[in-house]
């Protein structure tokens, strides 16, 4: 399986990846030059954040081996697809209970903050429908890439 | 081998797959007293209407073929023979297993209140019948009491309020709702909502005793404070006890629950527990915990549970997001108390010398779950030069 492999070092807090992940899932266009950003429903999956000494720290959601999330979910809607290894998350059977949140100790996730999308959380889906992640396609400097690691599934 | 699972909530339907997962060739059984599988924590969007039962569901459809369990339901274990590792069933059925999962779960504690335990119009809302039940029963009636204030009392409350033209009054003992999860300040945000949506709260209040027809049915419920509260239906919310009257004839090792040691191992060879039965925490995510360690067990890999663990628990009460790690509320002098307020955001973070042992969050609950990881690993976090509510994994 493919994931995305973070070189924080080479991180210069551009926010490409933000803008791509925040283009890519807006529903009205996915050209980055119509994305609102003064509109509140258009989010991104992944963020950047400084660190205590101001080094920017790529935060993405590691679709982890064995998910805290997928544990936790109380609706079924967060699941481990064990062909892909991608952790996916299906909204419509979501109860916003807000435990992967609780559980997810990487902090990546959240609550969306639009009013529009029911208060579901923000997942990442690996843009599994392309060929690769938006946010590391737009990365100018290699901070994070997509890389084949040893398959988890198979290994264990 | 022959695995039986007794219970198909989040700890039995959990078991099970995993146990699947582990061993593709054993048998699986799975005895449950419920006829649908579906999500407790959920069944309050049963009774307001925003779910039906097949999506009160948490496990896809095609479950028990995909993962091939043999599921026996509507039916009841009624004892348990260790020395013929034999499970007497309601259908009068003996069942024999190599190893057993007992998560038979809990039930609602009715409170010794004068006259409560005869009356007949008392409901919990614990199971999907709770909730069918007493979403028929709302329609009939104009006073509602809920006994208690806790996860489950609130959830009830939410799953009734939209009804037209009923009264729902909530008695808690504690000043505050919510006492275990949140303090005055965010408890106080919710019974902000609660009032505006019309419920009556009586709170640091005692239901002394309850008044019965002659069908034994609650009239009327006595408050301490003197107060009577007009009532038709009186849904209790004060807590579970674990499921365990089947094991009576055993000599099976129990406290509140059915005791198991880290591995999930009962005292009984060859039985394990998970889930409410064990009487350890009641929350979901714990019982998904506790069954992975079962069935790793049960299948022969031996693995335990983690022992840094923490009280916590994930709250959304009338769009008001809450999170509540570790001790928010019984803290000692050594401890030292930050909050950060915002106009709809509420974090409060408990401090005790070097590292956090609690911590609340209401309204903006982003990347919260660090700090659980900070909490329950007491990590020292006198080295990061920031605000405590801007840490983050960035940090680590």
């Amino acid at each position: 399986m493919k994931k995305i492999i973070i070189d924080k070092n080479l991180c210069m807090n551009c926010l490409n990846c933000s803008l791509a992940c925040m283009s890519k899932n807006n529903p009205h266009s996915n050209n980055i030059y119509d994305l609102d950003l003064s509109d509140e429903s258009n989010e991104s999956m992944n963020h950047i954040a400084l660190n205590s000494i101001k080094s920017p720290t790529p935060l993405f959601c590691r679709h982890c081996e064995d998910p805290e999330c997928v544990k936790t979910c109380i609706s079924g809607a967060l699941t481990k697809n064990k062909e892909t290894g991608y952790v996916e998350y299906d909204p419509s059977k979501c109860a916003s209970c807000y435990m992967c949140v609780l559980y997810c100790e990487y902090g990546i996730l959240k609550p969306s903050e639009s009013k529009n999308k029911g208060k579901k959380i923000l997942k990442c889906d690996m843009c599994k429908d392309r060929e690769m992640p938006e946010c590391v396609k737009h990365c100018p400097t290699g901070a994070i890439r997509y890389e084949e690691v040893e398959n988890e599934v198979k290994k264990a | 081998m022959k695995y039986v699972i007794l219970g198909a909530s989040a700890a039995g339907i959990n078991t099970a797959k995993k146990l699947r997962e582990l061993d593709n060739n054993s048998d699986i059984t799975m005895i449950s007293t419920d006829e649908s599988v579906y999500s407790r924590p959920m069944l309050h969007y049963y009774m307001s209407g925003k779910r039906d039962i097949n999506s009160l569901s948490f496990i896809n459809e095609d479950f028990f073929e995909k993962y091939k369990v043999n599921w026996i339901k509507s039916t009841s274990a009624l004892a348990l023979y260790p020395d013929n590792k034999e499970v007497l069933l309601s259908s009068n059925e003996k069942l024999h297993y190599d190893k057993l999962l007992i998560a038979t779960g809990a039930s609602s504690f009715i409170p010794n209140i004068p006259n409560l335990r005869e009356a007949r119009n008392v409901y919990g809302l614990r199971n999907l019948d709770d909730a069918i039940t007493l979403k028929e029963k709302v329609k009939t009636v104009k006073n509602i009491t809920v006994l208690g204030s806790g996860l489950v009392g609130i959830d009830a409350v939410i799953g009734l309020m939209e009804n037209d033209n009923i009264t729902i009054n909530i008695i808690e003992l504690a000043d505050r709702i919510l006492p275990l999860q949140l303090d005055q300040y965010a408890a106080g945000t919710c019974e902000k909502k609660l009032i505006d949506n019309n419920i009556k709260l009586f709170k640091s209040q005692k239901a002394e005793k309850v008044e019965l027809d002659q069908n034994q049915n609650i009239k009327e419920v006595h408050l301490d404070s003197g107060k009577i509260l007009p009532t038709d239906i009186l849904v209790v919310a004060t807590g579970v006890r674990a499921n365990i009257e089947f094991l009576d004839n055993t000599n099976i090792k129990l406290g509140k629950g059915v005791d198991v040691n880290n591995k999930m191992e009962t005292s009984i060879p060859d039985v394990y527990a998970a889930g409410d039965v064990t009487a350890i925490s009641g929350t979901w995510p714990d019982a998904v915990k506790q069954a992975h360690i079962a069935a790793y067990n049960m299948a022969g890999h031996e693995k335990e549970m983690d022992e840094m663990t923490v009280i916590n628990n994930a709250m959304n009460f009338f769009e008001m997001p809450c999170i509540s790690i570790g001790e928010v509320n019984n803290m000692d002098d050594s401890c030292k108390v930050k909050i950060f307020k915002e106009h709809d955001s509420y974090k409060k973070f408990i401090i005790k010398d070097n590292y956090i042992c609690g911590a609340i969050f209401q309204g903006d609950i982003a990347y919260s779950g660090v700090f659980k990881y900070l909490i329950r690993n007491q990590i020292d976090i006198s080295n990061i030069n920031k605000e405590l509510d801007e840490i983050g994994y960035e940090d680590f």
